[in-house]
């Protein structure tokens, strides 16, 4: 899996803690750090809606993707 | 955002009830199932107790030919190659049933005999212990709300393999027997072993086994197919 997710880095950027941000989006803080470790196997666009539409900024600053090779 | 909301909260509402009315049925197969487990534990101890009976009864010897057992048994002088005279306060056997049955008491009266039989017979009873054991535990799960696991997808997969190797465990343990029942002839008049020709009829039995251990490899694979889709689903934010 070469999507990368930057979640901590806009976190820190907006000054939101983990659990603000899992009440804000309306998913479980169980979930939100599955995505926040790259453990998501896939991300519904709902969500990333949500997750985008709280911390104020585009998909590509949380989702960055990087070549294998 | 809210139409997703309700959406969610009314699909998780009838997956409950559904699991709800699933969880009933597994429970009550839990309870059969423990209570046949229960019931095989206690013939397993009473197979024992009896195998432990039968191995110091002193009278059980072993032969090392057809005299000294008419010798312990008391028969009249008895010549093997010829149909003898029955000496018997009972309704009077036929020849060919006395025959056979002092035939099969030569052979079955002996420890090496008992042994064998015995540890075949836990070896069969172990085989349906653990089928119906792999079962009890499947369906344990299903409490859970989510059956599908991988050590589920195992415990299918052991049973399906254990239905289809029950007939050829039995072929071993007729061949183990071998040397027991292969002199005997029911009929003297058509002397065929019937020995070898119970092997036919066990191998015609023995078809639904494998049919059905089949289906159940079928199915743990399919199983398989789920647990890797609820996997992926699980780990879905």
């Amino acid at each position: 899996m070469s999507i990368i997710i930057n979640l901590d880095i806009m976190l820190a950027k907006r000054k939101m803690k983990l659990i603000e941000l899992a009440d804000k989006v309306g998913i479980t803080i169980a979930n939100l750090s599955i995505l926040k470790q790259g453990k998501a196997k896939a991300v519904r666009l709902s969500t990333l809606n949500a997750i985008c539409r709280e911390l104020k900024c585009q998909p590509g600053d949380i989702l960055e993707y990087v070549d294998d090779k | 955002m809210e139409n997703h909301n309700n959406l969610s909260k009314s699909a998780d509402n009838s997956s409950t009830e559904k699991t709800g009315q699933k969880t009933k049925l597994a429970g009550v197969l839990n309870v059969i199932l423990t209570f046949i487990l229960i019931l095989i534990g206690i013939a397993a101890v009473g197979l024992f107790v009896g195998f432990i009976a039968i191995m110091i009864n002193p009278k059980l010897e072993t032969f090392n030919s057809y005299d000294d057992f008419r010798l312990l048994y008391e028969f009249s002088p008895i010549d093997r190659e010829q149909n003898f005279e029955v000496v018997s306060s009972h309704a009077a056997l036929t020849n060919s049933e006395v025959k056979l049955l002092a035939s099969i008491n030569f052979q079955i009266a002996s420890r090496k005999f008992v042994v064998t039989f015995f540890f075949f017979y836990f070896v069969i009873l172990g085989w349906f212990v653990n089928i119906l054991f792999q079962l009890r535990n499947f369906l344990r799960t299903f409490n859970t709300g989510n059956p599908f696991i991988r050590k589920n997808v195992q415990r299918i997969r052991i049973i399906g393999w254990f239905v289809i190797l029950f007939p050829f465990l039995g072929i071993i343990f007729m061949l183990a027997m071998a040397p027991y029942f292969k002199n005997i002839i029911v009929n003297p008049a058509t002397p065929v072993s019937f020995y070898w020709r119970s092997f036919l009829e066990y191998g015609k039995d023995s078809l639904w086994a494998i049919i059905f251990g089949l289906v159940v490899l079928v199915i743990a694979e399919s199983f398989r197919i789920a647990t890797q889709i609820k996997e992926e689903q699980e780990l879905t934010i």
